[in-house]
């Protein structure tokens, strides 16, 4: 747990009243100031030359990083502070390594890429046992006996649960203790032998309690595309509303007269709407206006979505000469702001749609 | 006056063990296979073609060869005229059911509040009974009080209404152990996280003793990551890997996850994956 200003002011002289209070000599005016820089760790405990050893124990156990961090060329594993992504963001998404045996097997792995929500992955550590391939800088490769040397720790229970529970236990020492014997970074093997459903099973769950690496001797694109998205979602900032670009979409190649729908860029909006339009049997244009990632009410709610700013977006994109089509479906939730939109947009009627997303394909087949 | 403060409630139903954990995650969650009955064209297309079917008899005989531990039954109408078909269909398929049942309704206010109850009535032992929310509770809770049924209580991905829609059921007579909550949560790729988040820290709370906040969570995220379109087209490239494959996992991934994230009941829709489930000991 870490220190507050006021916990440490307490040890300091003057908070004690004794002598050498607020003498200045680390640069700040008073003892409080000089705790609640230490707090945010913007100044030194050295600073100061009245500090008890007590005090100096105390803070820098609280100071200590409870994860180590393993680094491997520009990959980083470990380094974890919190057990729970609510609290604050884990650091380093869990690291996807495969150990390849054969040039075949080495160039599949070293091909496979996927882009999602802006973000581009490939396999992070590809580890080489038995035959040196011909590296092209394309992936991070480095031969079995170098991880063999790497200071991580492997779990490996006798079952499951084992190996779940080991996991779950090693991180809570490691941040609640910031115990040395804990602080290795943590990796989960697979081998060759295990049903590929179980693995995906088994690593999911590895993958949000607590593996920081996970090393598999057999590689399949679909498990590793699948676990590559739910990492994606565990290793999200919870802090940051997820955003999508504010913008038209189009959806299965609109035309002039195609159907056009409305709604805001919370990432969580975007997607439940665009995965509807996406399965629709008719074509389809999305706008998606800029509500710093705030859901459709609480957009509306916050004055992040109003008839000026529709209209900003429309003129943007210059939509009203893309489209034959006069008619803008907006959500369900904001049937109020029909007329209010219908004033400001003087070249489209409003047709109010759905609240929610899954209703949108019955909607279109009624209108 | 909660007199175990640091354990998640206990459910009674059947002889099944629902809850009681004193923390989290728990590894040997309930498993419920669910199909969409009504209409089995409406399943996802890996499950259809595993069932190989459409015929509701002989669906439920092959889930029913699942070692799941409750059967789910998805009433997907799309109309409130269909509800008295529906009524008749869960008559004539009640006699070849030999597992606990989940019934669920059509995720659509205006016809849950109608054909939940009506369903209701034609049960003759215990259920759990899927969803009712903030709109439709009132409508529902006195049929599931009458039957001692349990009931799954849907809140959108938010501690505090979820607590909130707990205190409203009880205020009506739901007791507080025939609760499971379902926090709500989106599709793997598709802020599946907010809805995991949810989920820990109903359960942390839960586990403080916040007797609002202590019953068994149930997660629907197999069945949103199978409306994904990662798990429904093979519009993709190389590098996604077989389709077939991809469906399967995009659900034993999500659950799997839910199930990480502190969800005692999950609810799973392609048939292997309750082996595989359950097999995770």
């Amino acid at each position: 747990m870490e220190l507050s200003g006021l916990q440490i002011f307490k040890y300091l002289p003057a908070a004690k009243k004794a002598e050498n209070s607020n003498c200045k000599k680390c640069g700040c005016p008073t003892c409080m100031a000089y705790a609640l820089k230490l707090a945010k760790h913007q100044a030194e405990i050295s600073a100061c030359p009245h500090v008890s050893d007590e005090l100096r124990e105390m803070y820098e156990q609280a100071s200590k990083q409870p994860q180590k961090t393993v680094e491997i060329n520009a990959l980083k594993i470990g380094g974890e502070n919190v057990l729970y992504r609510h609290e604050k963001t884990f650091v380093n998404k869990t690291a996807i390594a495969v150990i390849v045996k054969s040039e075949e097997e080495f160039n599949r792995v070293r091909k496979f890429e996927i882009t999602r929500v802006n973000e581009t992955m490939k396999v992070d550590l590809i580890i080489t046992k038995g035959f040196t391939p011909v590296l092209d800088g394309s992936c991070n490769v480095i031969t079995y006996e170098e991880f063999q040397k790497l200071p991580l720790k492997q779990v490996d229970g006798s079952t499951f649960q084992d190996t779940a529970k080991e996991l779950i236990n090693i991180r809570t020492s490691a941040i609640k203790e910031k115990n040395d014997i804990y602080s290795a970074p943590t990796y989960v093997r697979f081998g060759a032998d295990l049903p590929e459903e179980e693995v995906c099973a088994k690593a999911s769950f590895y993958l949000c309690k607590y593996a920081n690496m996970l090393l598999f001797e057999k590689f399949d694109e679909s498990l590793i595309s699948t676990l590559m998205i739910l990492r994606q979602n565990i290793f999200t900032d919870p802090q940051k509303p997820l955003q999508v670009e504010a913008k038209i979409y189009e959806f299965n190649n609109p035309d002039e007269n195609s159907l056009i729908f409305m709604t805001t860029n919370f990432a969580l909006t975007f997607f439940a709407v665009a995965n509807e339009l996406e399965s629709l049997p008719v074509p389809s244009y999305l706008i998606v206006t800029p509500a710093d990632g705030m859901s459709v009410l609480t957009a509306w709610s916050a004055e992040k979505f109003t008839a000026k700013m529709v209209a900003r977006t429309l003129k943007k994109w210059e939509f009203a000469k893309r489209v034959k089509n006069r008619k803008i479906i907006i959500p369900g939730l904001l049937a109020h702001m029909k007329v209010e939109l219908e004033e400001e947009l003087e070249n489209f009627e409003i047709v109010v749609g759905t609240v929610d997303a899954y209703a949108i394909s019955d909607f279109v087949k009624n209108l | 006056v909660n007199d175990k403060p640091n354990q998640i409630r206990k459910v009674e139903f059947h002889n099944l063990k629902i809850g009681e954990e004193s923390s989290f995650p728990i590894f040997e969650p309930l498993l419920i296979l669910n199909i969409a009955v009504f209409n089995p064209e409406e399943n996802f297309p890996i499950v259809k073609d595993y069932y190989g079917s459409n015929d509701r008899k002989e669906i439920i005989q092959k889930a029913q060869k699942t070692d799941c531990d409750v059967l789910g039954l998805k009433f997907n109408i799309g109309d409130i005229e269909q509800i008295p078909e529906a009524v008749s269909v869960l008559d004539e398929i009640l006699p070849v059911i030999e597992k606990p049942l989940m019934i669920q309704g059509a995720n659509n206010d205006d016809i849950d509040r109608i054909l939940l109850p009506k369903l209701i009535e034609v049960l003759r032992e215990p259920a759990i009974i899927a969803s009712v929310n903030d709109n439709t509770y009132k409508d529902i809770v006195p049929q599931v009080i009458d039957g001692n049924h349990i009931l799954v209580l849907k809140s959108p991905i938010d501690i505090n209404l979820a607590k909130e829609l707990n205190i409203l059921s009880k205020d009506i007579g739901l007791s507080l152990d025939n609760i499971l909550i379902d926090t709500d949560i989106g599709g793997l790729g598709y802020g599946l996280e907010y809805g995991y988040s949810i989920m820990e820290k109903i359960k942390l709370e839960g586990l403080k003793g916040d007797e609002y906040l202590n019953m068994p969570i149930i997660s629907f995220a197999g069945e949103e990551s199978l409306k994904t379109k990662e798990a429904k087209s093979d519009a993709f490239s190389e590098s996604w890997g077989d389709i077939k494959k991809r469906a399967a996992y995009f659900e034993l991934t999500a659950v799997s996850a839910a199930m990480a994230a502190g969800a005692d009941v999950l609810v799973v829709n392609y048939p292997p994956n309750i082996a595989v489930m359950r097999g995770l000991k």
